[in-house]
C-alpha cells in the first residue's frame, strides 16, 4: 500500500499545476455550500440571541423591521422619532423599565447611542478600562470602535456633523473618552455610548454659554430689557463640556417633547409585558410597541429563503465540477495510456494500476476536502465579524 | 468506675446542661441574642437631610443611607464630582427631591431605573419662581432657567407625599420588606400630621401679620399657613449693606412687619439694628443638612415654636 | 534456460500466423532475432515475456511452461523472472532515475523493496555510467541515458531471463555500445539466456547465435 501512495503522491507532484486546480475547483464547489451555511447558522444565531435579549421595543409608528434593526444594531433610524415623554409614561407605569435611544449621531463613521446607564446593565456590559459615563459630555466606547477610532480612555474625539448643510442645527462635540468596554460581540462593539442628554446636546437641544445677565458680558449682550437680555451672536456655544462650563448647560424647551429614536422596554414579569402589549396594540396610535424577536424571525425566514437558493444554484456548479473533474481524470487516464501499459508489462497486476489510479483521485478530493474545510473552519471564526466589518 | 468515672459524669453533665440550656425557650441566652440583621440589605442616596432622615425612618438599620453633600454649606448648591456620580450609580435606590433642587441632575448620569423623584407626583402643587431674570438668543423666545421653589419639605403634608414616594420604591425594591415600611411610614405620618396640626394652630390669622423672610425658601410654609411676607437676600453672618438697608425699610415703611423670619441665627449686631428698626429676629430653619442637635423631627418642632412665638397663637 | 517447442500464434483476424518448430537458448548464451519488418520478431518476443498467450506449443521460461500459465501468474513471472528491455517501455516521468529503475519493486505485490535492491540499482546505474544522476528526473537525460536507465530497470530484479526488442533503436554507437555490453554482459555473468530482436546488423557478431524470421 505505500508503494502504491507512493507513486500516487509523486504523480500529483510532478503534475502539482493541474492538481492544484482540481483541488481548488473541487474545494470550492464544496466550500460554498458549507460556509454559506455556517455564516447564514451563526448570523441566524447572533440575530435571534440579540432580539431574545430585548423583550419589547416602543418607537414611531412604521417599520417594525426599520425600528428593530435600528434598536438592535443600531443601523441609522429611518422612522420620525418619538417623545421622551413615553419613556416616562412608561417608567411611571411601573410596568417595565424604559430604556431610551438616541440614535441620529455618528462618530467618524461609529454609531453615538444617547442613552441611560440603565443600558449598561441590560445589556450586562463589562467595562475593561476607566468606567462608565458620569457628566453629561463623556462617552464610553465599545471595544471595536475603540479600535477603529483610535483612542482610549483619556483622549477624546468629535461628533459628525449630522450632514452636509446641517450646519446651524447639531454641532460638533468634543467628548472625552472616560471608558472602553470589553467586547461582548454583539453591535454595542462598535457603539460610541453617551447619556441621552449627551445626544440632545449634540443636536443642539441643549448648549452652554457665558451668563449675559452678569456684569461684564455687555460685549454679547445685544440689547437689555426689562426682564431679557438678548445675547448677540459673539455669544458662541461650547463645543466641549468641561467642569468650568457644565454649570451653563441647559435645555431650552421641555424635555418630555425631546426626541428619542427608540425606547428598549423591559417589563418587570410575563404579566406586566402582556399589559403594556395590550395597551400599545392599538393601531393608528402615536407610537408602536413591537416584540424584537417576533421581527427577527420573519428576517431570518428571508436570509433561509435565499440560502436555500444560493444552496440549489451551488449543487448545480457542483455537479458541473464534478462532471467537469471526472472528465478530466478520464482524459488524463487516456493519455497516460502507454505509462499504464509499461506498468503492466513490467509486473502491475491491474488491480495495482487502479489503485494507483484511484489513490491519485482520492489523495485530490481528500486535499479539497481538507481545504474546504479549513475555509470554513477560518468563516466560522471569523466569518461573521468580517461580514459586519463589510456591512459598516 | 472509681474517681476518673466520676469526673467524666461530671463533664457530660455540664456539656449536656450547656447545651439543654441553649435549647430552652425563653431561657437567659436567648432573651440576649440579638433580634436585628446587622449588615445592610441595600444602599440608598438621598440628596439632602430631609430625605435621608425619611429613608432612615422607614428602614432603620436594613439600608444604608448615604447623604453626599452632608458637609455642605447647601446642599441646593452643592455638585458631585464625577466620581461621586459613580459611586451614587452603583446605589440600590437614589432618592431626590425633584423640583429643581438637584441642579446638578441634568449634568450628570445617574440609572432612572432606580432614581425616585421624591416630587414627580405633586407638579400640580409646585410653586413657580417668576422673578428671574431670562436671557434670549437674538431673536428667538425668552428662555427662563430658574422656574421652582423646591424646599417642599417644610410643608408637612408635601413631605408625607414625599414619604409616600419614598416608601413605594423601598417596597418595590425590598418587597419581603414591606410590612415594616409601612409600619414605619405610618409613624412617621403620624408624627408629621401632628406637627402640621401644631403649626396650622400656631399660625392663624397669619395672613394679617406680614413678616420678613430673610432669603425666598419659605414658599412652601408660606403657602401652606396663608403666612404674608416679603423675601430679602440677606445672610445671617454677613452684615447688610446700605443698599440692603434701605430695602429692608421701605419694606417696613409699607408693609410694617414685625419679624424677620431666619435660616440660621443672625449675628448680634445684625438682630439688634434690626430691634432698633421695631423687627425682632426668629429662626425657622430650613434644615436641608443635618443638624447639630436633635433630627429633622427635632427641628420642624423647634420651627413651630418659632412661628407660634411670631404669631403668638397660644397652645 | 528458454525452451521453445511447436509454438503456433496468431492474431484473431488477419492471416499472421507464426510458427515456431524448436528454440533453446541456455543459461549465459545470446541469440539475436532478426528479419524483414512484419515477420514476427515482436511477436516472439511478447510470446517468450507472456505477454501474449500461444494457441499451441510450449514456451520453458526459467523451468515454468509460459503456455500453460493464466494471465495473472504470467505477470508474476514476467515480475520475477524476466528482465524486458522494450523501445516502447516508457520511463516515468514523474520519478527520477533511481525510482524508475526500482520500479518494478513498487509495481508487483510479489517483489519488495529493500536496501539490496536499492545497492543493486546504484551499482547497476553506476556500471552505465549514471552513478552522478541517480536523482534526476527523465526529462534532463538523453536518449542514450534514458535506455540505459531503461536496461537497468530490466536487470534490477536479477531476472533469469532477459528479453530485448530494439533496445537500441534511434541511439548513437556510443550508447548502442553501451546498452548492448550491458545486456549481454548480465547474461554471461549471471548465467540468464538473453534474446533481442534487433535490425542493426553491426550488432549481429556480437551475439552467440542469430535466428533469421520470415525469410
Amino acid at each position: 500500500m505505500n508503494d502504491v501512495l507512493y507513486l500516487a503522491w509523486r504523480y500529483l507532484r510532478f503534475n502539482r499545476g493541474k492538481a492544484a486546480v482540481l483541488v481548488g475547483s473541487i474545494g470550492l464547489i464544496l466550500f460554498l455550500p458549507a460556509a454559506l451555511q455556517v455564516v447564514v447558522r451563526q448570523g441566524t444565531q447572533a440575530l435571534t440571541a440579540r432580539a431574545d435579549a430585548t423583550p419589547l421595543l416602543l418607537g414611531a409608528p412604521g417599520s417594525a423591521t426599520d425600528l428593530t434593526l435600528a434598536a438592535l444594531y443600531f443601523r441609522p433610524p429611518t422612522l420620525e422619532p418619538t417623545r421622551y415623554a413615553e419613556v416616562e409614561h412608561l417608567a411611571a407605569s411601573g410596568l417595565a423599565q424604559a430604556i431610551p435611544l438616541h440614535l441620529r449621531y455618528e462618530s467618524s463613521g461609529q454609531r453615538i447611542v444617547g442613552t441611560t446607564t440603565d443600558y449598561f446593565a441590560f445589556r450586562s456590559m463589562e467595562v475593561a478600562s476607566g468606567r462608565r459615563f458620569a457628566m453629561l459630555g463623556e462617552c464610553v466606547l465599545g471595544a471595536s470602535a475603540a479600535e477603529a477610532l483610535g483612542v482610549g480612555v483619556g483622549e477624546t474625539i468629535l461628533s459628525s456633523p449630522a450632514g452636509a448643510f446641517d450646519v446651524a442645527g447639531s454641532f460638533p462635540l468634543e467628548m472625552p473618552v472616560v471608558g472602553v468596554l470589553a467586547p461582548a460581540g454583539t453591535p454595542d462593539d462598535e457603539a460610541v455610548l453617551v447619556d441621552l442628554k449627551t445626544a440632545w446636546v449634540i443636536s443642539g437641544l441643549a448648549h452652554g454659554h457665558d451668563d449675559v445677565t452678569a456684569p461684564g458680558a455687555e460685549g454679547q449682550v445685544l440689547e437689555r430689557q426689562e426682564d431679557n437680555v438678548v445675547a448677540n451672536a459673539s455669544l458662541l456655544s461650547y463645543t466641549r463640556i468641561t467642569p468650568d462650563n457644565l454649570d451653563s448647560f441647559h435645555f431650552h424647551g421641555d424635555p418630555a417633547g425631546f426626541p428619542v429614536d427608540a425606547i428598549v422596554v423591559v417589563p418587570r414579569d410575563r404579566k406586566s409585558g402582556v399589559v403594556l402589549r395590550g395597551r400599545y396594540a392599538e393601531p393608528g396610535g402615536e407610537v408602536q410597541m413591537v416584540v424584537p424577536r417576533a421581527v427577527i424571525d420573519e428576517v431570518v425566514a428571508t436570509l433561509f429563503s435565499i440560502r436555500n437558493a444560493i444552496l440549489a444554484v451551488s449543487l448545480g456548479l457542483g455537479l458541473a465540477t464534478i462532471a467537469t473533474a471526472t472528465l478530466v481524470f478520464a482524459l488524463s487516464i487516456r493519455l497516460r495510456r502507454r505509462e499504464l501499459e509499461t506498468m503492466r508489462r513490467i509486473g502491475a497486476p491491474r488491480q495495482r494500476v487502479r489503485a494507483i489510479l484511484a489513490t491519485e483521485i482520492l489523495m485530490v478530493v481528500a486535499t479539497a476536502v481538507v481545504l474546504a474545510s479549513g475555509l470554513t473552519l477560518l468563516v466560522s471564526r471569523f466569518g461573521v465579524s468580517a461580514l459586519r466589518l463589510l456591512g459598516s | 468506675m472509681g474517681r476518673t468515672g466520676g469526673v467524666v459524669a461530671a463533664l457530660a453533665l455540664l456539656v449536656l446542661g450547656a447545651c439543654g440550656g441553649a435549647e430552652t425557650p425563653g431561657s437567659a441566652a436567648d432573651a440576649a441574642a440579638p433580634a436585628a440583621p446587622t449588615t445592610a440589605i441595600g444602599t440608598v442616596e438621598a440628596t439632602n437631610y430631609p430625605l435621608a432622615y425619611v429613608v432612615e425612618r422607614l428602614a432603620g438599620p436594613l439600608l444604608e443611607v448615604h447623604f453626599r453633600a452632608a458637609g455642605a454649606p447647601d446642599p441646593a448648591y452643592w455638585r458631585p464630582t464625577a466620581d461621586q456620580v459613580v459611586a451614587m450609580q452603583e446605589a440600590d435606590l437614589i432618592v431626590v427631591n425633584g423640583a429643581g433642587y438637584e441642579g446638578w441632575l441634568k449634568d450628570v448620569s445617574l440609572p432612572t431605573s432606580r432614581l425616585v423623584d421624591t416630587t414627580a407626583g405633586m407638579r400640580e402643587r409646585l410653586i413657580a419662581i417668576e422673578s428671574a431674570v431670562t436671557h434670549s438668543h437674538g431673536t428667538e423666545g425668552a428662555h427662563q432657567h430658574t422656574g421652582t421653589a423646591f424646599t417642599t419639605w417644610l410643608d408637612p403634608t408635601l413631605l408625607i407625599e414625599q414619604a409616600h414616594a419614598v416608601a413605594a420604591a423601598l417596597e418595590r425594591t425590598w418587597p419581603e420588606q414591606a410590612d415594616l415600611f409601612a409600619d414605619h411610614l405610618a409613624a412617621l405620618v403620624a408624627d408629621l400630621e401632628k406637627l402640621d396640626a401644631d403649626q396650622a394652630a400656631a399660625t392663624v390669622g397669619a395672613a394679617e401679620r406680614p413678616v420678613v423672610f430673610s432669603h425666598p425658601v419659605y414658599q412652601y410654609l408660606a403657602k401652606r399657613y396663608e403666612l404674608e411676607g416679603h423675601s430679602v437676600h440677606w445672610e445671617p453672618d454677613e452684615s447688610p449693606g446700605a443698599k440692603q438697608w434701605s430695602e429692608l425699610e421701605h419694606l417696613r415703611d409699607h408693609a410694617k412687619p414685625e419679624w424677620m423670619i431666619w435660616e440660621a441665627e443672625p449675628q448680634a449686631e445684625i438682630a439688634a439694628r434690626l430691634e432698633e428698626a421695631g423687627i425682632r429676629s426668629v429662626v425657622v430653619d430650613p434644615c436641608a443638612t443635618p443638624p447639630a442637635d436633635g433630627d429633622l423631627i427635632d427641628v420642624l418642632r423647634r420651627n413651630a415654636a418659632a412661628l407660634r412665638e411670631v404669631y403668638a397663637t397660644a397652645m | 534456460m528458454i525452451d521453445v517447442g511447436e509454438l503456433e500464434f496468431g492474431y484473431g483476424t488477419g492471416e499472421f500466423r507464426l510458427q515456431l518448430a524448436e528454440l533453446r537458448v541456455e543459461g549465459g548464451e545470446s541469440l539475436a532475432v532478426a528479419g524483414p519488418s512484419g515477420c514476427g520478431k515482436t511477436t516472439l518476443i511478447n510470446l517468450l515475456a507472456g505477454i501474449l498467450e500461444p494457441q499451441g506449443g510450449r514456451i520453458g521460461i526459467a523451468g515454468l511452461d509460459m503456455a500453460t500459465l493464466d494471465a495473472e501468474d504470467r505477470q508474476d513471472l514476467r515480475a520475477l523472472k524476466i528482465g524486458l528491455v522494450f523501445q516502447e517501455l516508457e520511463l516515468l516521468e514523474y520519478l527520477d532515475v533511481l525510482d524508475n529503475v526500482l520500479l518494478p519493486y513498487r509495481l508487483s505485490p510479489v517483489l519488495e523493496i529493500d536496501d539490496t535492491a536499492r545497492e543493486r540499482a546504484l551499482t547497476l546505474l553506476g556500471r552505465v555510467g549514471l552513478e552522478d544522476k541517480v536523482r534526476r528526473p527523465p526529462g534532463k537525460l538523453s536518449q542514450g541515458e534514458r535506455q540505459r536507465v531503461a536496461v537497468c530497470r530490466a536487470l534490477v530484479t536479477r531476472p533469469a531471463v532477459v528479453l530485448g526488442d530494439e533496445p537500441t533503436g534511434n541511439l548513437d554507437p556510443t550508447n548502442r555500445d553501451h546498452v548492448i555490453d550491458a545486456i549481454l554482459g548480465y547474461g554471461r555473468d549471471a548465467g540468464a539466456p538473453v534474446v533481442v530482436v534487433t535490425h542493426d546488423h553491426e550488432l549481429l557478431p556480437r551475439f552467440d547465435r542469430v535466428l533469421r524470421v520470415g525469410e
